[in-house]
């Protein structure tokens, strides 16, 4: 009766191992395959190159008088140090009105790759060239869609130079694409 | 004699037991090695497709910054200056200098309600500029975001003008 109770119990004892087996090759799958869903925000040429020709659209803003044309790039700046006096935009609307607005619209046609956007951010900070570095948004963030259930992350950051040395203005965008048919 | 031969048995039961044991977890493990083998298989395969088309944007990027596309304003990169582009498309003979099969230019922003082909009669109120038209047949079609500027007046003051567009370039496909 004993051996046949010693025997059960090895059984038993290998049964729970291959079973621990199991679940520990389900816990690594499972953990691979969550990384997935929940992707880092890859940096993308396109997107970088977006932001970059984008920045240097010439917008209706002038400093002091036409043709003296601001750029999205000029008008970045122009938000942060609120020089809403110098620069003149249509309409009454300041320089930080214009940046959105330009954005706003430019982003619309915006389709890397090819693919319709369901998600993208794009939002500006100062960023203080001092030992501690001082981070400090501007402006109203621009937000389209939502990020959840996003397969593919990707984004891109532009920087130009700042008033104060070492300092720059960053324009940050993080888009998602959505998902083709065929994939 | 009988027990003897008995133990016989009950051990070869036991091997028996032990070799269905470990076929069927050898047959368990190399199901969790394909699946895995076929997971990091189409990953490489994402990657390779994604790098390739990171290289391709490289490629029209760097052509956007060639001398006969780049605005005068060497401080702009991804600049290209339209004024350049639409005189260059009256010479045929440079479409054998790039070698790609198909390169155009687009203005993507500000949007305008139909495509306009780029004539010298229409610039500056047009679209599209094909340098280089890849036909229909065994073409992909990469492209880079670009600024694109020409110069205007305003006042009688001369200023430089610049909208997003985007620069396309044909490659043949291997099939």
């Amino acid at each position: 009766m004993d051996r046949r109770n010693k025997k059960s119990q090895n059984e038993a004892f290998g049964f729970v191992i291959i079973v621990l087996l199991v679940v520990i090759v389900a816990v690594i799958f499972l953990g691979i395959a969550l990384r997935k869903d929940n992707p880092n925000i890859a940096t993308d040429a396109e997107i970088s190159n977006f932001l970059t020709a984008s920045s240097q659209y010439s917008t209706e803003c002038y400093l002091d008088a036409i043709p003296k044309y601001r750029k999205l790039a000029d008008l970045e700046k122009d938000c942060y140090y609120r020089n809403f006096e110098q620069v003149k935009c249509p309409e009454n609307q300041n320089a930080c009105d214009i940046l959105n607005k330009t954005y706003y619209d430019i982003l619309k046609e915006f389709r890397p790759g090819g693919r319709v956007l369901s998600y993208y951010k794009l939002n500006f900070y100062y960023l203080s060239g001092s030992q501690e570095e001082q981070r400090i948004s501007f402006g109203n963030d621009l937000i389209f869609g939502n990020s959840t259930g996003c397969f593919s992350k990707r984004g891109a950051t532009s920087e130009i130079s700042g008033n104060e040395e070492k300092s720059s203005i960053v324009a940050n965008i993080e888009v998602c694409e959505e998902k083709s048919i065929n994939e | 004699m009988d027990r003897k031969f008995l133990k016989i048995r009950n051990s070869q039961v036991k091997i028996q037991e032990m070799l269905f044991m470990l076929i069927g977890l050898t047959i368990f493990l190399a199901i969790v090695f394909l699946f895995f083998l076929s997971f990091s298989l189409s990953n490489i395969k994402e990657n390779f497709a994604e790098s390739s088309r990171q290289g391709s944007i490289m490629l029209a990027s760097r052509l956007a910054s060639s001398p006969e596309f780049e605005c005068a304003e060497n401080d702009i990169a991804l600049c290209v200056d339209t004024d350049k582009v639409i005189a260059l498309m009256n010479h045929k003979e440079y479409t054998r200098f790039w070698k790609v099969k198909g390169l155009k230019i687009e203005k993507i922003y500000p949007t305008m309600d139909k495509i306009l082909e780029c004539t010298n009669g229409n610039y500056p109120n047009c679209n599209v500029f094909t340098i280089i038209d890849g036909g229909t047949t065994n073409i992909i079609w990469d492209s880079s975001y670009v600024t694109l500027c020409r110069e205007e007046y305003k006042g009688g003051y001369p200023y430089s003008l610049c909208e997003l567009g985007k620069i396309s370039i044909g490659t043949e496909t291997s099939v």
